[in-house]
């Protein structure tokens, strides 16, 4: 789901580039605090496997194919500052060494698919899972993920629309629609990484707190 | 836990170096809603050494994608860590003398 350079337009592209910096900067002071040693070398490989899980497309039906986000299953595990700095490098780095996502669009990819995660899915994932480390953690892990996707996509096709790149109705329904099926595998994913790490080392949940 | 960390690596350089190469070829959901709604024509800004995640002089087709796939995860791990290490510098800085405050809160 990364917008190349082209499909927005200026005015577009440059607002949420500003409203992606000034997120950038409350998420660093956020994650400069919350910060622990342990966590650094925890933020570096699971950001190493944020990037090489998102190169994996699943094919999806209808001739398309989806991939892992991960913004979801960083945010339950590092909490929404510390995840959204991590998923911020992940994109900076597809944009500049493998062109996957355009330079200028980087705010508005970084919003879609980080923030949406790391912000928008934290608050639905803290607000269903409660205190649960069980079946509920779960289940509020997959919705949010699923959500958080879903809600990205028609962010992504309100951004083409107001870009004049395509028309509100078929653009919102066409990403809805692919989204809704590649949100299933997001959701299985990030419930399956989670797990793992909780059955590792349940005291790594850092956004459980 | 350094174990857990190094596994963790392993399986992403696993991943990002071999998994990937089976990845489906088809568009993803964005592409395929901008080819119907006929706006899939764009040119970079800017050229990237591994565009496609591919490295355009290595000639086997596998070795292309793997040794860049894996350099993109090794790139991700130096850019999080460096990232991660100079917020807890900083903070350390801004708060020195209150050694609460660098705790887990």
């Amino acid at each position: 789901m990364h917008l190349p350079d082209g499909s927005l337009s200026i005015p577009v592209w440059a607002s949420a580039d500003a409203l992606a910096l000034g997120a950038l900067t409350w998420a660093s002071s956020k994650a400069s605090k919350k910060l622990t040693d342990r966590q650094v070398p925890l933020m570096g490989v699971l950001g190493a496997f944020v990037f090489a899980a998102q190169m994996v497309n699943f094919p999806i039906p209808g001739g398309t194919s989806g991939h892992l986000i991960g913004a979801v299953l960083l945010t339950v595990i590092l909490g929404p500052g510390v995840s959204s700095v991590v998923m911020f490098c992940v994109f900076l780095v597809q944009a500049l060494l493998f062109q996957d996502g355009g330079i200028t669009a980087l705010g508005a990819n970084f919003i879609n698919m980080g923030l949406m995660g790391t912000i928008l899915g934290w608050v639905i994932f803290r607000s269903i899972s409660g205190k649960s480390t069980g079946l509920r953690m779960y289940i509020a892990i997959f919705l949010a993920a699923w959500c958080s996707v879903e809600l990205g996509s028609l962010l992504t096709g309100l951004e083409l629309w107001m870009s004049g790149t395509a028309p509100l109705v078929p653009v919102v329904v066409a990403m809805g629609s692919v989204h809704a099926l590649i949100g299933i595998g997001e959701g299985l994913i990030s419930i399956a990484a989670v797990r793992f790490l909780y059955a590792a080392r349940p005291e790594l949940l850092e956004g459980r707190r | 836990m350094k174990s857990l960390f190094l596994g963790i690596l392993l399986l992403a350089l696993a991943v990002g170096g071999g998994l990937s190469l089976l990845a489906s070829e088809a568009p993803d959901g964005l592409e395929h809603t901008l080819t119907e709604m006929g706006a899939d024509e764009h040119r970079s800004m800017i050229d990237s050494p591994m565009p496609d995640y591919e490295i355009p002089v290595i000639q086997n087709k596998w070795a292309r994608k793997a040794i860049a796939g894996a350099s993109g995860t090794l790139a991700v791990l130096g850019l999080t860590i460096l990232v991660g290490w100079s917020l807890r510098r900083a903070h350390a800085r801004s708060s020195m003398g209150d050694k609460s405050a660098s705790q887990d809160s």
